[in-house]
């Protein structure tokens, strides 16, 4: 099993939605594949029209177990199962604190998932918090979207600089640039900036898209309801990029 | 998991079931597939019988287990040419899977099918898909009835939706599919799959004449002969001939060994009858089991010799087709379909009113045991004189007297209890197993060496040739030195004090 977390620590730079169609476009490869939405927003779960059960919280989403089983529903797409975020987990942070193993929990809950689904995807909430160092825990890779601006590169290197001081794998982190408009020669030269200084950067570029944004509408992955427009097609390039060359050799290695 | 799926008898049923469903859900068709693809099987129904489907559409080639619907194999080939034997196939998974369950038997055309998928999506408020039907409709090429069936394949996590759905389904009442549609189709066609066996099954009352007896099992093998004469004369695969020769070879030892209850005349003519048909066919099997062996042959020899083994079997080819023409030849003209006719016109005769001879009207029980006991003691008795120095022939008239034993047991099995009847053939067969590889290697030392001298080394193609039928030769003479050590080991596990009792038991 592989596990991918779609990260930033900004809020809006399309991270849900690269989150949704990445997972969406593993599934259609008849793989199992779960979507974790752990933002208390609950955007994954709205796009793909499944409402959380009321008995569901973030209590029992840390104690694991059938609790979380009975919690996953399936979406509308063979092989993509999705286990909703609940209001409560906006506690989750206040909750770690108070338990064992607070920065490996949400590896060892994912355990369980080992055999049952191939790739694993996290919906992580913004802000680095106790939840946000347990992802960096689980994660085999973490996708970080960013919009081309100097301020982004800035958030970036301190991101970069808080893994190097709590002594996590760097290797890890993998920024994309996401809502890139070409014509503008600030992000062009922010692109080439950021190229120049991390070798980590994936070459797939997100374009800003209006569908992407009508993804609320649609109610569905913008790769499964409009699979020849632009974004989508940059959907498809970043997972192509991200399967075959960071995951590769991961796979059935674990 | 999916769902069991359910007979539906008529399509307009699934309205009814829609108009249920639509009360709890918001119903939306997703598009219909349709796929259209061949079923194979050998004629004997060999993937069948291991409960296995063939299927065959265009590039594409698949197992699939019937019970469970699961797929056990694919291939995709590159092109769609028609593949008639499992080595037609490319070395793969899916040739390893077919090789052992259909050996040399070809694959013919059972069935041609057109799939039509359907599936009913069950979304709630949020139009959310929460469950699915999943509806199948199969049809046939002909125009028979086309048959349909559905099932609920649940959405994780909505169980409660799932539920509704299953209620529905059950208020209608739709029966539990047990069967392969497909199979379904096949039967309504006419055919009855797994109908045909090589194997006797004939089930006998004790009390039945004994001529009448006869007659019946006569009429279940020459059944056989017609089954198989089609395959024959277009030489489909080996087995067919192989299948009708064996008829052949249990109506004569039916006949000769029941021959003193039966009106002689009748027997003396339809015995000329048969023979003759077992030596228009003989030069023909006798190179297919040769054919047969090609790459057991091959691997006996060491390698530097094997294209001399190519070459005796370019031959062994050559000889065959000449010797099928020759078959099919004599199979056309007026004897054989004299042979044929003189087999019908008896099986459908009375033969209570045709012969006076006393054994004629005794109950086949008895004459059963009688002419049982009788075969059983005389493979005793010669089986114990055999020791390490007895000449080959013996072996060989052991070999006979177990096959018409053998014969006998298959005849006339449904006469005794079954479990006791499994035994005393799995035992038989044993011995059987030994002699005849025995006699099986015998033949082929021999039929080598005469074709060793009908060549002449004048060439260094021809030299190559002799030196590998030496070479098999030689491995031929220690395995059949081999076989014959055995040969005390499997006769006295045949001639247990227990086996002895159960003969005497059953037969006298």
């Amino acid at each position: 099993m592989k596990i991918i977390a779609l990260y930033s620590i900004k809020g809006g730079v399309g991270k849900t939605a690269t989150c949704v169609n990445l997972a969406y476009l593993a599934a259609q490869k008849n793989v199992p594949t779960l979507l974790c939405d752990l933002d208390p927003q609950g955007s994954s779960t709205f796009y793909f029209r499944i409402q959380p059960s009321g008995k569901y919280n973030s209590k029992k989403f840390l104690k694991g177990g059938k609790k979380v089983d009975k919690a996953i529903r399936g979406t509308d797409f063979e092989w993509l199962d999705l286990l909703p975020a609940d209001m409560s987990y906006r506690h989750l942070d206040i909750m770690l604190n108070d338990v064992s193993h607070s920065r490996t929990r949400l590896r060892r809950l994912l355990a369980r998932f080992n055999g049952e689904y191939e790739y694993l995807f996290l919906d992580c909430p913004p802000n680095i918090t106790l939840v946000s160092e347990n992802v960096f825990e689980a994660a085999d890779a973490i996708l970080v979207p960013l919009i081309p601006t100097t301020l982004s590169l800035l958030t970036y290197r301190k991101l970069d600089q808080f893994f190097l001081d709590s002594d996590l794998d760097r290797t890890k982190l993998h920024p994309f640039f996401s809502m890139v408009e070409h014509r503008k020669r600030m992000h062009q030269d922010t692109i080439q900036e950021m190229a120049d200084e991390n070798a980590n950067l994936l070459q797939t570029t997100i374009p800003y898209n209006a569908d992407v944004e009508k993804m609320g509408i649609y109610r569905a992955p913008l790769t499964q309801c409009r699979p020849n427009s632009n974004g989508s097609m940059a959907f498809s390039k970043l997972w192509e990029e991200v399967s075959t060359k960071i995951l590769k050799g991961h796979l059935n290695g674990d | 998991m999916k769902g069991q799926f359910y007979q539906i008898a008529d399509i307009t049923d699934i309205d009814l079931l829609k108009s249920q469903l639509s009360q709890y859900f918001t119903l939306v068709d997703e598009i219909e597939t349709r796929t259209r693809f061949e079923v194979l099987d050998s004629f004997d129904w060999r993937l069948y019988r291991n409960g296995w489907e063939l299927i065959h559409n265009g590039h594409h080639w698949e197992i699939v287990d019937l019970d469970t619907e699961q797929m056990v194999g694919t291939i995709v080939l590159d092109n769609d040419r028609k593949k008639k034997f499992c080595w037609d196939f490319p070395v793969s998974d899916f040739s390893a899977l077919l090789y052992p369950i259909l050996e040399m038997r070809a694959l013919l055309h059972v069935v041609t099918i057109a799939r039509q998928t359907t599936r009913l999506n069950l979304c709630n408020n949020d139009e959310k898909i929460v469950a699915r039907l999943e509806i199948e409709s199969f049809h046939g090429q002909g125009d028979e009835s086309p048959v349909h069936r559905c099932r609920p394949v649940p959405v994780r996590g909505y169980q409660k939706e799932l539920k509704l759905l299953q209620a529905s389904i059950d208020a209608l009442t739709f029966p539990l599919a047990k069967v392969s549609p497909v199979f379904t189709i096949i039967e309504i066609n006419g055919v009855t799959p797994g109908s045909y066996s090589s194997k006797i099954n004939i089930s006998l009352a004790p009390a039945l004449p004994t001529a009448e007896a006869v007659r019946q099992i006569m009429e279940s093998l020459v059944e056989v002969m017609h089954l198989n004469l089609p395959g024959v004369r277009q030489d489909i695969d080996s087995e067919f001939l192989h299948d009708f020769r064996v008829s052949v070879r249990r109506s004569r030892s039916l006949l000769g060994q029941l021959k003193g209850v039966l009106d002689p005349e009748t027997t003396a003519s339809l015995q000329a009858q048969l023979k003759s048909m077992g030596a228009i066919t003989g030069n023909v099997r006798d190179l297919d089991v040769y054919l047969l062996e090609e790459s057991v042959y091959s691997k006996l020899v060491p390698e530097e010799l094997r294209p001399g083994i190519v070459q005796l079997f370019r031959t062994l080819k050559k000889k065959r087709r000449y010797a099928k023409d020759r078959m099919i030849k004599a199979m056309n003209g007026e004897e054989f379909s004299s042979s044929m006719k003189a087999l019908d016109d008896y099986i459908s005769s009375d033969p209570l009113g045709a012969s006076d001879t006393p054994g004629s009207t005794q109950p086949i029980f008895e004459i059963a045991k009688t002419v049982i006991y009788k075969r059983y003691r005389r493979i005793v008795k010669k089986g114990r004189k055999i020791t390490e120095t007895t000449p080959d022939e013996k072996l060989h008239e052991l070999r006979i007297d177990c096959k018409k034993l053998r014969y006998l047991l298959e005849f006339f099995s449904s006469l005794f209890p079954k479990e006791e009847m499994k035994k005393l053939i799995k035992q038989l067969k044993q011995l059987q197993e030994n002699l005849g590889a025995f006699n099986d290697l015998s033949v082929q030392q021999e039929f080598l060496v005469d074709h060793l001298n009908s060549i002449k080394p004048q060439t260094s193609q021809v030299l190559l040739l002799s030196a590998a039928i030496g070479a098999l030769v030689a491995r031929l003479e220690t395995a059949h030195q081999h076989v014959r050590s055995q040969f005390l080991h499997v006769f006295i596990a045949f001639n247990t004090p227990g086996n002895q009792k159960r003969f005497k038991t059953l037969f006298t």
